[in-house]
């Protein structure tokens, strides 16, 4: 599936809050089409993993208006720990339409220290 | 209590009609503000004083020792990295260059994350575009492509574009017509008179397919979008009397990249041998645009600019904050007015932990948890005064209405500055 990461309302609220649970709970949610949830075998604000070349990172899924075959997530740590640095480029890393696997999971949510430090 | 009046230090909007109430120096009530204008305003853990870490521990220090750490952290790395810079003034900037020729490091700001592919697009074509009060005054068709102002700049469109009434738009709203492209349904896309959703990654395609359309070539269907539709988006843009085209990181971050963003002025260019169309990028910190400004008057160039051969150098790829990191030749780096740790890659975030960082921020940043000497400072346009650039390149000056006893981020520069030639030569500029 393809990962959009992106700003939000909520998340822009928390900018300059980070440690917050509020931030985490902001940007540790992503947003699927309920199409691609059922072909997962996910429940709403159920827990998922998305792995790739980059890393992985466990997140809470929700049904949204998105495409099939489309993950929204607001940008953050969580975001970035799927996100990458093409060598060759234009300086961009990569933010939007990341390839990233998709699975159920019981893994817990990372709160942000853990993903930093 | 007093009223004053501030200009709002969030986005690239930086809206001048915001009133806070302010009681013993302390804000206790914001007026037109939106909602990111008063959280930042009232929210936030402050760094309440300077921090050094020893034997891995962050521990209090006096501000000159903590300007004597840093100023050494800079003057014993070969390629020192000074990034962020979109949340304070020019003046801050300016003083910035000067430490980053001094040592000979790289300076790049948040450009280089979110429109540096814009900058280097308007490289290529240059850039048609107005002031935001001409769009108030003229627009009657707006376009938001790859952006969500609902969420991201939440008074672009009732200040600046849809809503307000204008010199030749006296009925505002009930005069414009607004058209979102993006890949998804957004808050903004919902409020739009036409909503295009564009398969992700094509917007190249469909620049390409418009230009076509407005020459009158009959067009197939591009990036998800019948050939009639292109068609008859071409017509509307060519009849409208004053268009203007905002395009977000959805252009910048996916696809074509730059070449988005080249495509989308050439689009423009075409527009203009029938109508009047102009475009403009959202921009985010309030001002990453002053940083373009004030790196491309001092140095020739706009963001990512190297000087550790004492001149400078550009060459996004190569020379910005993620390339550096990533290839791991930054050996420290001094983050000012932003959080990379936030908003980087995982790869740039590992490499960073494993080099002495010196953070400047007024509030608890995640940068600061990796970071080896944090200095607090006054928040730019509430505590501090400077100047920052608009979305469009208007220079506004931004106000200082309470006395927190912080030091400025200009001070704190300047200080290192001064210890890094004392450190080098032995004596203050
Ligand atoms: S739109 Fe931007 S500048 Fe205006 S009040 Fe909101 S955050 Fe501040």
């Amino acid at each position: 599936m393809k990962l959009i990461s992106g700003r939000t309302i909520e998340q822009g609220m928390h900018l300059e809050d980070k440690t917050s649970s509020g931030y985490k709970d902001v940007c540790s949610c992503c947003i699927m089409n309920r199409k691609d949830m059922f072909r997962l075998g996910l429940s709403d604000q159920g827990n998922v993993k998305l792995k790739n070349k980059f890393g992985e990172v466990v997140l809470k899924a929700c049904i949204g208006e998105i495409d099939v075959g489309l993950i929204f997530l607001p940008l953050g740590p969580w975001a970035n720990a799927v996100t990458g640095h093409e060598k060759e480029n234009d300086g961009m890393p990569l933010f939007k339409g990341i390839c990233v696997d998709v699975e159920k999971t019981d893994e817990k949510i990372k709160n942000v220290e853990e993903l930093i430090l | 209590m007093e009223r004053k009046n501030i200009i709002c230090p969030f986005c690239g909007c930086l809206c001048d009609d915001v009133y806070v109430d302010v009681e013993e120096d302390k804000i206790v009530q914001i007026f037109n503000g939106c909602i990111l204008c008063k959280a930042k305003l009232s929210s936030g853990e402050r760094v309440k004083e300077a921090l050094v870490r020893v034997d891995g521990e962050l521990v209090p220090s006096s501000y000159e020792d903590a300007v004597e750490s840093a100023a050494k952290i800079l003057v014993e790395s070969s390629m020192p990295v000074l990034y962020g810079w979109s949340n304070t003034s020019c003046e801050t900037i300016s003083q910035g260059i000067r430490l980053t020729e001094k040592i000979r490091g790289v300076i790049d700001n948040t450009s280089s994350v979110c429109h540096g592919p814009s900058l280097l697009g308007i490289h290529e074509t240059g850039l048609p575009t107005c002031t935001l009060g001409e769009v108030k005054n003229r627009s009657d068709l707006i376009i938001y492509w790859g952006c969500n102002p609902v969420h991201a700049h939440p008074r672009h469109m009732s200040r600046y574009t849809l809503m307000p009434r204008g010199y030749f738009r006296r009925n505002g709203l009930m005069e414009r017509e607004l058209i979102v492209v993006d890949v998804r349904s957004t808050d903004t896309s919902k409020l739009a008179d036409q909503f295009i959703k564009i398969e992700p990654g094509c917007d190249y395609e469909l620049f390409s397919a418009l230009r076509a359309a407005l020459r009158g070539h009959t067009v197939p269907d591009v990036a998800g979008i019948k050939s009639k539709t292109i068609t008859e988006l071409s017509l509307k843009l060519k009849n409208a009397k004053f268009g203007a085209l905002f395009f977000g990181v959805g252009l910048t971050m996916s696809g074509a990249k730059h070449r988005n963003v080249e495509n989308a002025i050439a689009l423009t260019r075409d527009l203009n041998q029938f109508t009047r169309f102009v475009i403009m990028p959202m921009r985010g910190h309030y001002n990453v645009d002053g940083v373009n400004q004030v790196l491309t008057w001092q140095t020739g160039y706009p963001y990512g600019v190297d000087f550790s051969r004492g001149f400078p150098r550009y060459n996004p790829g190569e020379y910005c904050a993620n390339d550096l990191l990533a290839s791991g030749s930054a050996d420290s780096a001094l983050i000012i007015a932003s959080d990379p740790a936030a908003h980087f890659p995982r790869e740039s975030l590992e490499a960073l932990k494993k080099i002495p960082v010196i953070s400047i921020d007024p509030f608890k940043s995640l940068t600061s948890l990796i970071s080896d000497v944090i200095f607090p400072s006054a928040i730019t346009g509430i505590e501090a005064s400077g100047t920052a650039y608009r979305m469009d390149c208007v220079p506004i000056t931004l106000r200082k209405v309470v006395d927190s006893g912080y030091k400025t981020d200009k001070e704190i520069i300047s200080d290192i500055l001064n210890k890094v030639v004392e450190l080098q030569h032995g004596s203050k500029v």
